[in-house]
Parts: C-alpha cells; sequence; structure tokens
C-alpha cells in the first residue's frame, strides 16, 4: 500500500476539518457579535420606540414579530417587537452574547425557555458483553464515548447544514425580514401530526434532563437574569411549545422537574413566568417534530405571546 | 452498518489496515468472511442466521445438483434450493402483505375472523442475497458454473460485505475466479489470492467512494425535503409541482442508490474486487429498454437472465408472449422492491412501457431509425423516456392510491398554473440549486465516460485538490444524522 496515498487522504481530511471547524466557527463569528449590531447596521429601526427582544431557541422563530408590531400600532402601544432567537440556543450559548442585547437597550426581554435546552447527552455505563450481543451498533458508540469522556453530541454540530446555509444566506443577502437576519418566515404548510409520525425516520426523544442549581445552563441562565435586570430591563420568561410527539417521548417526571425550576426562578429573581410547552401539543400546526409550521393557523401561538405583553406593558 | 457513518468508515480503515499488515491468505479470507457477518450482525443482529442458513443451503445444493447425473434428481435439488430460499424472502417479506390482502378479501365475503399479522421486521439485504445465492445454483443447474468446493469462498461471495445489503447483485461465475490467484482460472485447486491494497486501485476505490458519498450526502438527504415536501399529501398540488417532485425524487432515489453502488464498488476496488457498474447515466437513457440497461443494472440483467429469458424462451417471435413475458418480468421486479400495490403499479407500469416499446421497435424500427440517429431525435427520444420513467416515480413514492391517482392526473393532464410551484421553488432553494448542479453534473459525466477512472489517474497534488473539493461539501452540508438508504428497506 502506498501510504503517500492514505497520507494525502488524511491530509484533506484534516484540511477539510479545519475548514468545517473554521466555517462552524464563522457562522458563530457573524452570528453573535455582529447580529445584535445589525440593528443598527442594517436594519431600519424606530428608535421612538421602546424595544422589547424575543430570545429563546428556533421555535420562538415562530412568533411572528410583524404580527406583533402592527398589533401594537393598531393599539397606540409605543413598543416595537424584535425576534432574536437562534437555532440550537441554550442558555449557555446565549450568555455568551448577553452584552449585544443589553447595549441594543430593551425594555423587556421574553425568554423562551424548553426542556430540551437542559437535555444531558450522558456518556452511559454499558457492559460490553451484552451490547455486543444484543446491540453491537451501541458498543462502538459506547466505546468512542467512553473514549472521549464526553458524549458525541458534545463534540459534533447538530447540523452542519443548517448552519452552513445560514451563513452563505447572511453573506449573500444579508439579514432577512421580519427582524431576523438568518430564518426564512416564508408561509409554509401544516404537517399533520400523524404524518410527521410516519416521516420522521428517528424520531426525536429526550434521554435525560438536568435542571439542578449547579447545572451549567441553570447557572447560564441565572448569570442572564441577573445581568438584564441589572441594566433594568424587565424579564419575561415562558416554556416554548412542543408537540405531542415530543411530550410522548420525553419522562412527564423530567417536564415537572423542568416547570419546578422555571417556578423557583420566578421565585428567586421575581420575574413572570408562564408555560405553553403543553399548551398546543395535540393542534395540527406543526411542520416538523419540534417546529411549528409558519402560516395563519399557527397565529395563536404569536397571539397568545402578544396577550402576554401587553399585559406586561400594562401591569 | 450503514455506509455513510463513522461506524463503518472506522470498521472499514481496520480491515484494510489488517490486510495490509497481515499477509497471510487463509487469514486475509476468514477475517472478509467475520467482518461481513459482523457488518450485518451490526445492524440486523441475529437475522444474520438466515444468511448463514441461506450460505449453508445453497452451497451444498450446488454440490449436489452438479455432482448428479440424473436430470430428474438435479430437476429436484434445484427446486428444493430454490424453494428454500424463496419461502424464506416470502416469509418475512411477503406474509403480511399478503395475509392484509386475505383479510380485505375476506371482509368483502362477510368473513368475521381476520388472520393476525406478524409484523415481521424485514431482515436487511435479504432480497440481494437470495437473488444472489439463486444465480449460484442456477447456473450450476444450466452447466454455465462449476461449483466451488470451498464452504470458505462460497461464503466470502454471498456475504462479501460492500455489496451485501443493498447490492449490485454479483454473480458467482464473475466473482468467485477472483478469489483465485491467477484469475480467470476458476478451478477449485487453485490457490486462493493474497490481498494486496495496489495504488492505482486504492486511489479508484478512495475516489469512488467519495463521489458515492458525495451524491448520497450532499444531493439525496439535501433533496429529499422537498420531495417529502410535495409528496406529503400531493392532493391539491398543480401540474408543475407534482412535475417538479417527481424529478426530485427520481434525482434523490438515483443519488441514494448509485451512491451506494459507488460505495461499494470502490471498497471492493479497495480489497481488489472488481464488481459490476449498477448504474450508467439512467437519465440520458433513450428509451425503456435502454434505460434498463443503465438503472439497476445488476437487478435487470438477473431478472433479465433468470426470469425474462426463461419465459420467452423458442417464442421470441410471438409479440403475446414478448409483451406478457415482460410484463411478468417487471411486475415481478416490482414485487422484489417491497410488498405493497405501488411497487406492483411501478414495476406494471414498466413493464407496459417495455412491451410497447419492444412491440414498436419490431414492426417500425427501419423507417424511423434515420430520424432517431439525428441529434434531434436522439433528444426527443431522451425526453420522451424521460417522461415516463419520472411518471413512474410517482407509483414509487405515492403509497396512497387517491394520492398516487391525483398526481397521475396532474402529470399527464397539465392544469399550466404555476403560484404554489414558484412557492415551493423559493421555499426550497437549495434543493432546487442541488437539482440544478446534478443535471449539469450529470451531463458532464455523461460526456466523459468513466469520471472516477479519470479521477483516479490524476497527478497526487490534484487528486488531493479534488478530495479537498468532494469532502467539504460533505462536511459543510451533512444534515446532521446518518440518514437510511432508500434500498436498504429492500
Amino acid at each position: 500500500m502506498n501510504y503517500r496515498i492514505i497520507f494525502l487522504l488524511l491530509l484533506a481530511i484534516s484540511i477539510t476539518s479545519t475548514t468545517l471547524l473554521f466555517s462552524m466557527d464563522l457562522y458563530i463569528q457573524i452570528y453573535d457579535p455582529d447580529w445584535y449590531g445589525i440593528l443598527n447596521l442594517n436594519q431600519k429601526t424606530d428608535d421612538e420606540k421602546k424595544r422589547i427582544f424575543l430570545i429563546g431557541g428556533s421555535t420562538v422563530y415562530s412568533i411572528n414579530a410583524l404580527y406583533l408590531n402592527e398589533k401594537l400600532s393598531e393599539n397606540e402601544i409605543n413598543f416595537e417587537v424584535y425576534n432574536l432567537a437562534d437555532m440550537s440556543d441554550t442558555p449557555t450559548r446565549r450568555l455568551n452574547s448577553i452584552e449585544n442585547i443589553i447595549d441594543n437597550k430593551p425594555e423587556i426581554v421574553f425568554y423562551g425557555l424548553g426542556y430540551t435546552d437542559f437535555e444531558k447527552f450522558e456518556v452511559k455505563e454499558f457492559d460490553p458483553l451484552s451490547t455486543f450481543i444484543n446491540n453491537p451498533n451501541e458498543l462502538f458508540r459506547s466505546s468512542f464515548e467512553l473514549l472521549l469522556g464526553e458524549p458525541l453530541e458534545e463534540y459534533f454540530p447538530l447540523s452542519p447544514k443548517d448552519k452552513s446555509l445560514t451563513s452563505l444566506k447572511y453573506v449573500l443577502r444579508g439579514p432577512d425580514e421580519h427582524y431576523h437576519p438568518f430564518m426564512s418566515f416564508k408561509q409554509g404548510e401544516t404537517v399533520d401530526l400523524e404524518q410527521i409520525k410516519k416521516y420522521d425516520l428517528k424520531p426525536r426523544y429526550v434521554d435525560a434532563l438536568e435542571v439542578s442549581n449547579n447545572d451549567k445552563e441553570v447557572l447560564a441562565l441565572n448569570s442572564i437574569i441577573k445581568k438584564l435586570q441589572e441594566n433594568n430591563i424587565e424579564v419575561v420568561l415562558f416554556s416554548f411549545p412542543y408537540n405531542s410527539i415530543m411530550l410522548d417521548n420525553t419522562d412527564p417526571n423530567q417536564i415537572e422537574n423542568f416547570e419546578k425550576m422555571l417556578k423557583n426562578k420566578q421565585k428567586q429573581f421575581d420575574v413572570n413566568l408562564f408555560f405553553l410547552h403543553d399548551k398546543y401539543s395535540n393542534l395540527n400546526i406543526w411542520k416538523d417534530t419540534l417546529h411549528m409550521a409558519n402560516n395563519p393557523k399557527t397565529i395563536i401561538f404569536t397571539e397568545d405571546i402578544l396577550e402576554k405583553i401587553i399585559e406586561v406593558i400594562n401591569r | 452498518m450503514l455506509f455513510n457513518t463513522l461506524d463503518f468508515i472506522i470498521f472499514f480503515a481496520i480491515i484494510v489496515g489488517s490486510i495490509s499488515f497481515f499477509r497471510f491468505r487463509n487469514f486475509q479470507h476468514i477475517l472478509i468472511i467475520v467482518s461481513s457477518l459482523y457488518f450485518l450482525f451490526y445492524t440486523d443482529n441475529f437475522l444474520v442466521t438466515l444468511l448463514i442458513s441461506t450460505i449453508l443451503l445453497h452451497f451444498y445444493i450446488g454440490r449436489e445438483i452438479y455432482k448428479s447425473k440424473d436430470p430428474k434428481i438435479r430437476k429436484i435439488f434445484l427446486i428444493v434450493g430454490i424453494l428454500g430460499s424463496l419461502s424464506l424472502l416470502g416469509f418475512f417479506k411477503y406474509y403480511d402483505f399478503a395475509i392484509t390482502q386475505f383479510n380485505i378479501f375476506g371482509n368483502l365475503l362477510n368473513l368475521e375472523n381476520q388472520i393476525p399479522l406478524l409484523n415481521l421486521a424485514l431482515p436487511i439485504g435479504i432480497s440481494f442475497y437470495t437473488f444472489q445465492s439463486l444465480s449460484y445454483i442456477i447456473d450450476i443447474y444450466r452447466g454455465h458454473l462449476t461449483p466451488t468446493k470451498s464452504l470458505k469462498e462460497y461464503a466470502f461471495f454471498v456475504a462479501f460485505f460492500p455489496s451485501l445489503v443493498s447490492g449490485p447483485i454479483l454473480r458467482a461465475s464473475h466473482f468467485l475466479p477472483q478469489l483465485k490467484e491467477k484469475i480467470g482460472q476458476a478451478k477449485s485447486s487453485e490457490r486462493l489470492r493474497l490481498f494486496i491494497i495496489q495504488n492505482s486501485r486504492l486511489k479508484f476505490g478512495i475516489s469512488l467512494m467519495l463521489l458515492g458519498f458525495f451524491k448520497k450526502m450532499v444531493f439525496a438527504d439535501n433533496i429529499a425535503p422537498l420531495v417529502n415536501n410535495i409528496f406529503s399529501n400531493p392532493m391539491g398540488m398543480e401540474s408543475f409541482s407534482i412535475i417538479l417532485g417527481s424529478i426530485a425524487f427520481g434525482i434523490q432515489v438515483y443519488c441514494d442508490f448509485s451512491g451506494y453502488s459507488d460505495i461499494a464498488i470502490g471498497a471492493a476496488a479497495i480489497l481488489g474486487f472488481k464488481i459490476p457498474l449498477n448504474f450508467n447515466k439512467p437519465f440520458f437513457a433513450t428509451s425503456p429498454s435502454d434505460f434498463w440497461s443503465r438503472w439497476h443494472i445488476s437487478l435487470s440483467s438477473w431478472v433479465r437472465d433468470y426470469l425474462y429469458f426463461p419465459l420467452v424462451f423458442k417464442h421470441r417471435r410471438s409479440s403475446v408472449i414478448v409483451f406478457s413475458s415482460l410484463l411478468i418480468s417487471m411486475l415481478v421486479m416490482g414485487l422484489w422492491h417491497g410488498a405493497s400495490w405501488n411497487f406492483l403499479i411501478w414495476g406494471g407500469l414498466h413493464g407496459i412501457f417495455l412491451a410497447v416499446w419492444t412491440v414498436i421497435r419490431n414492426k417500425y424500427s427501419k423507417p424511423v431509425e434515420p430520424f432517431f440517429k439525428t441529434k434531434f431525435g436522439k433528444l426527443f427520444s431522451i425526453f420522451v423516456t424521460q417522461y415516463l420513467v419520472f411518471f413512474t416515480f410517482l407509483a414509487f413514492i405515492i403509497q396512497d392510491f387517491d394520492h398516487m391517482w391525483y398526481a397521475m392526473k396532474k402529470y399527464v393532464v397539465l392544469d399550466f398554473t404555476t403560484s404554489q410551484t414558484i412557492e415551493i421553488i423559493n421555499e426550497n432553494e437549495f434543493a432546487i440549486l442541488l437539482i440544478t448542479l446534478f443535471v449539469v453534473l450529470h451531463y458532464i459525466s455523461y460526456r466523459q465516460g468513466n469520471l472516477p477512472e479519470k479521477i483516479s489517474k490524476l497527478k497526487l497534488r490534484y487528486w488531493v485538490l479534488f478530495l479537498i473539493f468532494i469532502i467539504l461539501p460533505i462536511g459543510l452540508f451533512y444534515v446532521g444524522s446518518a440518514q437510511e438508504f432508500i434500498y436498504f428497506q429492500f
């Protein structure tokens, strides 16, 4: 065997891996420091109006900021809403860019959290012999994780494609409409829950949650709330919606722990809190396992948020 | 084990490393057999025993057919062999389908008792290794093949991991001689070959495997959302949306399956084996029969040699026999893909197109031949063939009859509205970009001939650039989890 060929193959893999790591990092670079700056650089904003920021994971994308702003204007409420959700957002990620949020001086921040933000991918203990006999493909994964000392999910980005396309879209087209630079808010058809179940080859489920006081995500959440409050920004926490497929695949005790943790934060920091995680679970308003479709049928989520916004402003 | 996972890359690297390091014939051969069984065990667990029993059954049946002088006994052994493997395949793949049809029929007759379904898991690769094993005993019966005396060699042939779960379907007459020291001398007395990883094959194999990964992970996996978007509920879709969906699905299934075949052929090439092509630019086919000489070649040639030819034997001049034999062959081909009516319809449509084409060609070939030799004539024939081929993909992808019927009507009777299609295009820009890129690359590979061979002959510095150029998009546009190959389910 010519080892030059193997060396060149490994070289090509190293070069591309480095480029990939850089490009994933490039996404974060574009995203984190500049994104909130986009408000000033690229987005025409109304400086007369006070700001409300919506933050959280990709499920929060579904809140239609344009619709909210129309309704707020109709009611002569002098606030403008910006949807700053991000794919795969978690408190630790959000904490890295919280200064940008503070610099853009919102009056209120609505923070959408889901129990999946506190999901833990753990290195599982395993018996090599029985794993080999009963589930050989788990043996490879478990051995690899044992070697790394960390679960594979911690190492690899969930969807390189999403990040690549997002960066490309940003570079080629600049910020998107609806006050969000990355996601298309064009309307999409709702997919029946049964269809989602059928077409979702690998259904998403949650293994374990960690919501103890020492958990890094919980600690990050504490820091975010604290920093926002120190800057006189009102914080409203809410649990974002899941569909029945997700909820049915999650231990109810874990969901209860998640609710308890949020209630603790409510008491600890004296913030507003409301729950939406199971409110629309059986409605046919979803486009996939995790996300709502964006069409008039799903405006119910935005309308609930509108109601809460008005409630908080009027208080 | 899926090819498009880190598991397979490590598995394959260990095998190639071991073969290069330990240069002992027996060790190498046993290593590949054990690895192949492990490869199936990895995904299918104890259903690997079906493969082992198929190997044992056909090995001994093959020997008995060869040894026996009495034609009747030879025939009995052949029937036992065929029934043995078909009953396994039938039980696991078609039992529930047959019972469902029986229950439906029972309902029509107001029979109250329903036969319960078994909900059996389909053993991965069973359709492929069953057909491969059948060809072995049929070839021995026909006197075209001398059976191997070594169970080890036969197990190597049937279980060879690159082609085990989704083909290409190998022929013993082509594969077994490659196990010998002097290729071409298949006599069982010949010594087994030592596997040496050769430079040219290594470069060719790596190039082809990467092209396969590229087809699967960049094209097929990223076009899939557009296909699901259109066909999860096609009711109410415009004609152009249905046509777009069928084109997208055709390209998706081609990239998925030919990508798998490329990885299999590439992996085999690295180990020093030549296994046959499974696809040859099918979207440039100029007739239905030309299409089947370019699409899933190993299966279509199997059906031709072991089903169609025996059916038309001695009656080639009878249009009725030719027509019905083609129809039966293609129905079997459809049923091979899966136990459901939509695959039967898919096969049936191809059977009708093939039969009509064959009858037309036999009757009118002379007057129209000059036209089809012109550039325009060729383009016209490609367009018509592909129009029919993409029409049949509707039956392949849509299982619900009402949906299928609606989509077929829309495909044939155009409604000339475009607003919905434009919306779908806008929402799936990346998939549309990939489809366009695929068309361009498919055309280039059609014009260039054997592209992987040419790539593998590049100077090393240019070859490295190719590697980077191909691995980078795979990494950038990886959808985040290894998607199963469509043909795994068959």
